[in-house]
């Protein structure tokens, strides 16, 4: 019997039964990714033995009747959160063989729940892009076609749960990173709202933007998955305290009653026709099940992706400024001057868009450029969050197409960095807002690959958008690519 | 098109060498994006409780003195270090 259909609440209720081990399970999970990643290169670096020793040790708690649902569940972790003993790369020649001397907390915490670890997933460089095609270790294909870019930059967390090659994963979100591949390749994805999940670990590109979020099989899995991550953390002073981490506590409630906002610009001309028949359809299902749909607006739409990309290409130019081959990572075999060699190492080893994206960061940061591209930034971002706070006042939630089309051909996107850029135009407002979001699944285009929706929520209501997605994933049915 | 010197200037800044083929390819590159980007200019609201992190909360912890982590396990990432210490090219 295969079990890469199956979400964590049906493999833990079949562990929890012992009508299977966790060593089985990772073994059956190992042989898949052997057999079938060739054709998808959704893992960097699969760790065999560290996932068995996971399992056994597993295995050994759901004995002794002391574990949680994650307990014996393979997962697979982003190659830019740090783990001990195996390589955190980022898909960049610059940390090719970095292993971290400590774990992310995130992972420290999968760990705790005895979640096993199948190995370290593929990605845009430094989690900067859409598309997944921009990694050192070759790009990823989308399970449902492999012609067709798995969107990104989580793109191999996506398209490895979408594969079946483990049960979810940890991905990390700045613009979209989480949403916008999980939309491709037809699985659940959920960006938690700035400072839920600590960045302890995470190794940083924006880092007022960037959180680590779940991608799994169903809501209620990225619940499962979320509730195990979330939470103050001695290590990340923007984590914050939180009242509840149990974030399924409303699946199953009614949903009557509830009022979801439909903003006008999230339907505008940018987006594909298609994608906003499915997505509409898909909100017309929720006016059945009960909820009110309103129309709103949310006016400084217009100026998101302008403030998103100058204040993450100045933050990212920062971050990057670690990299000068001392310390760690790639180190350039030429240079006689300490300036020389920090020079050709991160001209060696950085790819393009990390370059670009750090001339740029830097050009907005510079004197003559500071008050009219990054503080007005700043001030556009205020105002993002006041937008959606004033949608907030009269709505639950919001409903959104989670990309503007569906999945792209490979090589498609890369060609222009502004037409790049333009395919995070519904994701983007609501990272620079820092709410939370959930894309789900919601339909199919005429070349049978999926279309997302994204449910949007106030600030730490995770438990409201987690409930309504799984709601609507209740009737919805999942195609599973042939693969 | 972005001007050539303050490219240069910029490189140097970002420490990154760029051949003048690459350099002009930026330069296109990085205009279209300025051009992308100016619809900012629009935005001329001044809302006065505008907060300059808008998002961002942080709070700043107690100052404990803790264990730092083992210099010779850190060490291990660098590609060259003598002894316990990091080795750089000749400073001075």
């Amino acid at each position: 019997m295969e079990f890469n259909n199956y979400t964590i609440k049906e493999l833990s209720s079949l562990l929890r039964n012992k009508e299977i081990s966790a060593v089985e399970l990772t073994e059956m999970y190992l042989k898949r990714i052997k057999a079938k990643d060739v054709q998808i290169n959704s893992f960097i670096t699969v760790c065999e033995d560290t996932a068995r020793e996971m399992a056994r040790k597993a295995q050994q708690a759901i004995d002794r009747g002391e574990v949680g649902q994650l307990a014996g569940i393979p997962v697979s972790v982003k190659d830019n959160i740090c783990t001990t003993q195996i390589p955190t790369t980022c898909a960049s020649k610059m940390l090719e063989n970095f292993v971290s001397p400590f774990d992310a907390t995130a992972v420290d915490r999968l760990k705790n729940n005895y979640a096993v670890m199948l190995g370290k997933t593929n990605m845009d460089e430094f989690a900067i892009g859409c598309t997944s095609q921009r990694s050192v270790f070759g790009g990823v294909k989308n399970p449902h076609s492999t012609d067709f870019s798995p969107g990104g930059s989580s793109g191999g967390a996506a398209a490895g749960v979408a594969a079946g090659f483990c049960a979810a994963a940890l991905g990390s979100d700045t613009g979209g990173s989480v949403r916008q591949p999980a939309a491709l390749c037809g699985v659940t994805g959920l960006r938690p709202t700035y400072g839920t999940v600590s960045r302890y670990g995470l190794v940083a590109f924006a880092s007022s933007f960037d959180q680590i979020g779940p991608i799994a099989r169903s809501a209620e899995d990225c619940g499962i998955l979320l509730s195990a991550i979330a939470g103050k953390d001695f290590y990340d002073n923007t984590t914050v305290e939180l009242a509840n981490t149990e974030y399924n506590s409303k699946i199953g409630s009614s949903i009557k009653g509830l009022t979801i906002g439909v903003p006008a610009e999230f339907f505008g001309e940018e987006i594909d026709d298609e994608v906003k028949t499915i997505v509409m359809n898909a909100a017309k299902q929720y006016e059945s099940m009960g909820c009110t749909l309103k129309e709103v607006s949310l006016p400084s739409f217009k100026y998101a992706l302008s403030a998103y990309y100058l204040i993450s290409s100045a933050e990212a130019s920062s971050n990057m400024g670690r990299y000068d081959g001392i310390k760690f990572g790639y180190r350039s075999l030429n240079g006689d001057t300490y300036d020389e060699l920090i020079k050709n190492t991160r001209t060696e080893a950085f790819g393009d868009e990390v370059k670009r994206r750090i001339m740029l960061g830097n050009y907005v940061l510079s004197k003559e450029n500071y008050n009219a591209l990054f503080v007005k930034s700043q001030q556009v971002r205020a105002k993002i969050k006041e937008d959606f706070k004033n949608i907030f006042d009269t709505c639950d939630c919001i409903i959104t197409p989670t990309t503007p089309h569906s999945a792209y051909k490979i090589g498609e996107l890369e060609s222009t960095p502004v037409k790049m850029y333009s395919a995070n135009i519904c994701t983007v407002p609501v990272s620079v807002a820092g709410l939370p979001a959930i894309n789900t699944p919601c339909g199919y285009d005429k070349n049978g690959m999926p279309v997302g929706m994204s449910i949007v929520g106030r600030a730490f209501d995770e438990s409201t958008i987690i409930m309504l997605a799984d709601a609507f994933e209740r009737s919805f049915v999942r195609r599973e690519p042939a693969i | 098109m972005l001007d050539m010197n303050v490219l240069n200037n910029l490189a140097e800044l970002s420490k990154l060498s760029f051949t003048e083929e690459e350099l002009k390819k930026l330069s296109r590159e990085l205009g279209e994006i300025m051009e992308f980007v100016s619809v900012i200019n629009n935005f001329n609201e001044q809302p006065g409780n505008i907060q300059k992190n808008a998002v961002v909360y942080s709070q700043l912890r107690a100052d404990i003195a803790m264990e730092s982590l083992p210099r010779e396990q850190l060490l291990e990432n660098a590609k060259e270090h003598s002894d316990t210490y990091f080795k750089v090219p000749k400073v001075v």
